[in-house]
Order: C-alpha cells, then structure tokens, then sequence
C-alpha cells in the first residue's frame, strides 16, 4: 500500500513535463549546434571543486527517450504492483534508478559519469532482488558482481586520464589526434562490455529476469543495459584500430549466441532479454564500425520498442496467471487484441520491417556494414544474426498469439486495466514515430550508400525469408528434433556456468589452498607467529639468567640503556 | 538407486508416477495442444500394451528403462507452474514467522495494544494446554535432581 494514492501518477506527471522540456531542448540544440555546460565551481586558490552538467543534442535525445519511458513505466507500475505489500520500496528504487540514469547522460566527464555509473549498478541490483525469492539473490549476485567488473574498469581509467590531464571527454573529443594507451581503450571497452552484457558477461542479463516486469522494461531493456553503449559513444576517440575489431568480434559473437539461444528458449521474458542483447550486440557492431552516430540512433529507437515489448509481455503474463512459459500461452490475440496489436508493432520493429522504428536504425547499421565491406565473414554473420532476430520475434508471436491456449483457466485472460494499456499505447505511437521523427533531427543530410541490387535487398530477403521458415518449422511436429542444440543453447552455451560457479570455484579453491598453506601456514610462521616466539623465547632465555629477580632485571636494563647512551654519544 | 529411498511405494504408485512423468515429458516437448494430445494418447496406448504382464521382473525391468529413457531425453526447460518451485513466481511472498513480533520494540509493540495483550493471554493459554497434554518436564526434571 503506496503513502500517496495518487504516488504514481504525480511521478509519471513530473517525468512527462520533464521530457517534453528536455525534449524540445534537444530539438533545439540539435538544430542550433549549441552544447550548454552548466557549471557549479567551489572553491579559491588551492583547492577547486566544480561540477558540470553537459546538454547537448545527445544527451537531451537519450535523457528525453529515458524520461518518456520512465513515465510510462511508473504509470504501468501503478496497476502492476498495486497487489504487492513492498510496493513504496519499488518505486522509490525507481525513482533513485532514473535519476543515477540523468546523472549519467548529463555528465560530461568521467568522474561524474562512475556517480551515475555505480548509481545503475547498485540500484538495479536493489530492484533484481526486489522478490525474495532464491531465484532472485541468485540474479542480484550475478547481475551486481558482473556489473561490479566494470565499475572497477572505470575506475581504473579514471586514474589513467588523471595522468594525461583531462577527465572530460568533450574537451578530447575536439583534439584530432589523440593517441591513448591501448590499455585505457581497452578498460572502457571492458567496463561498456560488462554494462551492455557482451560475451563473456552475458550471463547476467537472462538471470535479470527474475525482477518485476516493470523493472525488466525499465532497466533491463533500455537504460541500464545501453548506459555501456553510450559510453563508448561519448569516449568515441579512445578507440584504437585493435580495441575496434576486438569489439567487432566481440559483438558479432554476442548477436550470434544471443540470437541462436533465443530460439530454443521457453521464458517469455528470457527471449525478450535475449533479444536485447542481440540488438547490443547490434549497436557494439555498429560502434566497431566507426558508425557512432548511427548506434546512437539504434539506441534510441530499440530503447522504445523493446520497453514496449516488455510491457506487453507483463500484461499477458499478468493474465495467463504469472506464469512466464511460453508453453502456457498461446491463441492470446483472440483475449488480447490491443496487446497483440502494440507487440506485433514492436516485433516488426524489431525485426527491421520497412517504415518502422527498427528499419530506419537497423537497416542503415546493415547498409553501412555492407558498404564499409569489412569481409565477407563479417557480412554473413551480420546476415545470420538479422535471421536469427527474425527467427525468434517470429516464434515469440506464433507460441503467443498463432498457436493453440495452453494454460489453465480463462478467468483473468483479458484486457481491462487501462492504466496497463494506456502505457502501451502511448509507448506504441511513439515507437511509431521513433524511427522518421529521430532520423530526421539526427542526420540533417541522407546518407548516401551505393550498394548492388542483392546486397540492397539483402536484409529484407533474409527478413522475409526467415519469417517463412520458422512458420514451417512451428508446423513440424518432431519431438526430439534439435536435441543436443537444444540442450547446449538451453543452458545459453554453458556462459552462465563457465562464469559464475566454474570460476568462482575453481578461484575460491585456489584461494582457500593459498589461505591454508600461505596466510595461516607459512606466513604466520615466519612473520607473526616468528617473530612473538623469537621474543618469547629470548626472554625466557634471559630471564634464566637473572634467577626470575626484578632487581637483576633492572639492573641489565639499566646497563642496556647505558651501553645505548655510550654508542649515541 | 544412487538416492536414498525414504518411503516405499506399492506397484499401482510406480506406474501412475511413471505416467505422469511421461505425460510431463511429453507436454513439455509438444508445440502446440494438439500435438500434446497425441502424444498423451500414444503415451496411454503403450502402457495399455503392458497392462497384462504378470512377470515382475519383466515389469520392473520395463519401469526402470522407461526411467532411464525420460531421464535420457529430459527436456532442457523443464515445465514448472509458476508458484511451483523452480517457477517464475515461486517465493515472492515473505512470510515472517511468529516469533519476530517478540523483537518488536515496546514502542512499536504500543501502537497495536489489544492485539498485543490478546498475543500474550494466547500465549499463556497455549501453555497451559501443552503442559496439560504432555506434562511440564522442566518442573520433573527439577524434583528428580
């Protein structure tokens, strides 16, 4: 039970007005070129404190798009925790969620950006174990130790830019050659691949699930995980050549892996965070290929439909009976009709359909590629993961809305609360509008590609024909078909087990032999154990000669200070 | 058997587990409700099959190769209800048990007085009753020694 009644709504309120200010400043900014640094500055001769927000059309695009969601997000909160007894802690662990988030996108140099930084790892860890289920500290670990590697990077370039002068990446971002360590390039990258979950810490989002769904659409789909991506967009002059196609590969494998897990997936909410990581791995693509700009824009784009997407998926969650196995759903459309409408859009979306959001964002990243020709490797493996994207937002919707009702009863399956469908539709047009509306005000001049005709109508014959295949295979009924990929991609790959109990295993018995035989074994005998025998052992000696007398004792003492003064003097 | 086996179950259990495993496993691999009904008609026919056999051995032999043939095939994602355990939604209510409101501070326990002194005339209740049913043991102790 909320203090307010009327909580939700008023913060869902603030967060609109605040978007719509933000919003039209980007506008402006964006068209004037201006950048607005407000300054507060503490202090004299010796000792100087300031702290700068930076706006510009970036950070008021991303700050605007965050603040939308927020809003909506809260308001759906309204209905969807309305049930649950700790539902004051939720929201002001929302609330202190969005506004790490702010601190983040408007700071301008890294100091402020570790405030924002550790702000999102620590909140969203309180918002992963907001249930009390096993399940659930199990995610908050593995999400709050993944992300606590990163914090860690960061901190560690934080001492590096101290040596070379300057924290501010706006003032590096002016300098036309600048030629950094590969060890910094390569801590940023780092800590961005542990925020927005790249191999080999992608574990964590797929565990996140555990979390509410309002929190999964909020954090899980498009803050927290793109807090990574925007930092190497704002650090975009640290990247060497080595770090970028580190990275390149780095993505392409993480698209892969997300993508083909994501097929033999049965969570609901799991494909969902699976397609995420996909579309990061998208936008880590695109950032290796130079195209910051552009991954920006599919930021901001994929930040809208995936929220919608999730928020969709709590609505039927919510009416199947909190179940979130795909198998119990099914024929949704018929109960469902707003939802199924709002989700297709967002899949479409998703999927990079002609004129909508995902098509403007994604189908430049893939014309770009294609033109940039990195190899024909690279090519096809951006092919296959465009399938693979297509493949399982395909059987998302067939197992959901196609397929026949697999759950129990029909009591609560339907679609009434409207502070649950309001959200959604809101978030719908503006998905809708996403794509030409944020194309416009980002890229003043088209960008001109020269493609040949197969490579131009590559995306959408993969596109179209990957829909037809996984049509046909939902058809097949072959039980044991896929059996061993099944089983391999059902545990994502063996990632979740390599880095978490494989590892810390294997390091916590390292470290208890080094516990055993160093620090209470050989250690406390040579230095601390030593050091009080040796003692104890020349005073007994030395007490056998002074016939256990106090006198004696003093009188040697009394020599001892004597024989000091005489090598002083 | 590599578990321990803690309770002893008569022939007509087995096989109804064994059929309900097997109804488990099969719905877990259908694609859609249809197909599960097919499977779970398959399922019921071949179990119809073996109905008339009287070996035990050659029973029990079939009960545990059925066993070892779900395990073998188990699926990757095992179906569980929601508020089952291992579900989605297993565990999300927080039950405190009774005697946390003990540590309740007396400034806290002041703001529900009745409830409160109606906790601790139930208390002594229960103890009278407990006491009556199976004795004080704390007071035989103390005139044995």
């Amino acid at each position: 039970m909320t203090v307010d009644k009327y909580l939700y709504q008023k913060i869902s309120f603030f967060l609109i007005n605040f978007m719509l200010v933000i919003g039209f400043t980007g506008v402006f900014l964006s068209l004037s070129g201006v950048s607005i640094f407000i300054e507060w500055f503490l202090g004299g001769s010796s000792m100087n404190f300031s702290l700068i927000f930076l706006f510009d059309s970036i950070s008021c695009f991303f700050l605007s798009v965050v603040l939308c969601i927020s809003a909506n997000v809260v308001w759906y909160s309204k209905s969807y925790m309305a049930t649950d007894p700790n539902a004051n802690r939720f929201i002001l662990l929302v609330v202190g969620f969005i506004t790490s988030m702010a601190i983040l996108i408007i700071s301008p140099n890294i100091l402020s950006i570790l405030l924002g930084w550790d702000g999102l790892g620590l909140i969203s860890y309180g918002l992963v174990i907001y249930y009390p289920s096993s399940k659930s500290s199990s995610a908050g670990m593995i999400t709050v130790l993944s992300n606590r590697v990163g914090d860690v990077c960061i901190l560690l370039s934080i001492g590096w830019f101290m040596s070379v002068g300057d924290f501010n990446f706006s003032i590096w971002a002016l300098l036309s050659n600048t030629d950094f360590s590969i060890w910094v390039s390569f801590l940023v990258m780092l800590a961005a691949m542990t925020k927005s979950a790249q191999i080999p810490f992608s574990a964590w989002l797929p565990a996140a699930m555990a979390a509410p769904t309002p929190v999964s659409a909020l954090v899980h789909s498009s803050t927290l995980v793109t807090a990574g991506v925007y930092l190497l967009i704002r650090f975009s002059f640290i990247l060497g050549e080595s770090c970028s196609a580190f990275l390149m590969f780095i993505s392409i494998m993480t698209m892969f892996m997300s993508g083909v897990v994501a097929i033999f997936e049965y969570d609901f909410k799991k494909i969902i965070a699976l397609s995420t990581l996909s579309q990061l791995g998208m936008m880590m693509f695109a950032i290796s290929l130079g195209l910051f700009e552009v991954a920006f824009f599919h930021l901001l784009t994929h930040a809208l439909f995936k929220a919608l997407l999730f928020l969709c998926a709590g609505i039927l969650i919510h009416g199947v009976g909190n179940t979130q196995d795909i198998r119990s759903f099914g024929s949704l459309s018929l109960n469902f009709p707003l939802v199924t409408v709002c989700m297709n859009l967002a899949n479409l979306s998703l999927c990079g359909v002609p004129f909508l959001a995902g098509f403007y964002s994604k189908d430049l990243i893939v014309e770009l590629a294609c033109q940039y020709s990195w190899g024909i490797f690279i090519l096809l493996m951006m092919f296959v993961c465009l399938s693979l994207t297509v493949l399982y937002s395909v059987r998302l919707t067939y197992l959901s809305f196609v397929s026949a009702y697999g759950g129990g009863s029909l009591v609560s399956v339907c679609e009434t609360d409207y502070s649950l469908l309001a959200p959604v539709v809101i978030l719908s047009f503006t998905s809708l509008m996403s794509g030409p509306v944020l194309s416009w005000l980002s890229f003043s001049c088209p960008t001109l590609i020269f493609l040949p005709t197969f490579l131009k109508w590559g995306a959408l014959f993969f596109v179209v024909s990957s829909v037809v295949i996984m049509v046909s295979l939902q058809r097949l009924v072959y039980f044991y078909m896929w059996g061993t990929v099944k089983k391999f991609s059902g545990l994502m790959w063996f990632l979740p087990w390599l880095t978490g109990q494989w590892l810390t295993l294997n390091t916590l018995k390292n470290a208890d032999q080094f516990l055993k035989i160093y620090d209470q074994g050989w250690l406390e005998f040579y230095s601390s154990k030593g050091i009080s025998m040796g003692a104890n052992s020349m005073s007994l000696f030395s007490l056998k000669f002074q016939h256990n007398s106090l006198k004696i004792h003093f009188l040697v003492f009394l020599v001892w200070l004597f024989m000091c003064l005489i090598y002083i003097l | 058997m590599a578990y321990l086996q803690t309770e002893i179950l008569g022939h007509t259990q087995k096989v109804c587990r064994l059929y309900k495993s097997a109804l488990k496993h099969v719905f877990e691999y259908a694609p859609n409700r249809a197909a599960y009904r097919y499977a779970a008609v398959c399922v019921r026919q071949k179990f119809e099959e073996n109905r008339h056999l009287t070996d035990a051995l050659k029973v029990q032999t079939l009960i545990e190769d059925t066993k070892e043939e779900l395990f073998q095939k188990q699926h990757s994602h095992p179906f569980r209800y929601a508020t089952s355990p291992g579900g989605s939604a297993y565990g999300r209510e927080l039950k405190s048990p009774d005697w946390v409101l003990d540590l309740w501070s007396p400034d806290e326990k002041a703001q529900y007085p009745e409830y409160f002194a109606r906790r601790e005339e139930m208390k002594k209740e229960y103890t009278v009753y407990w006491e009556k049913k199976f004795g004080n043991k704390a007071e035989e102790l103390h005139h044995h020694h």
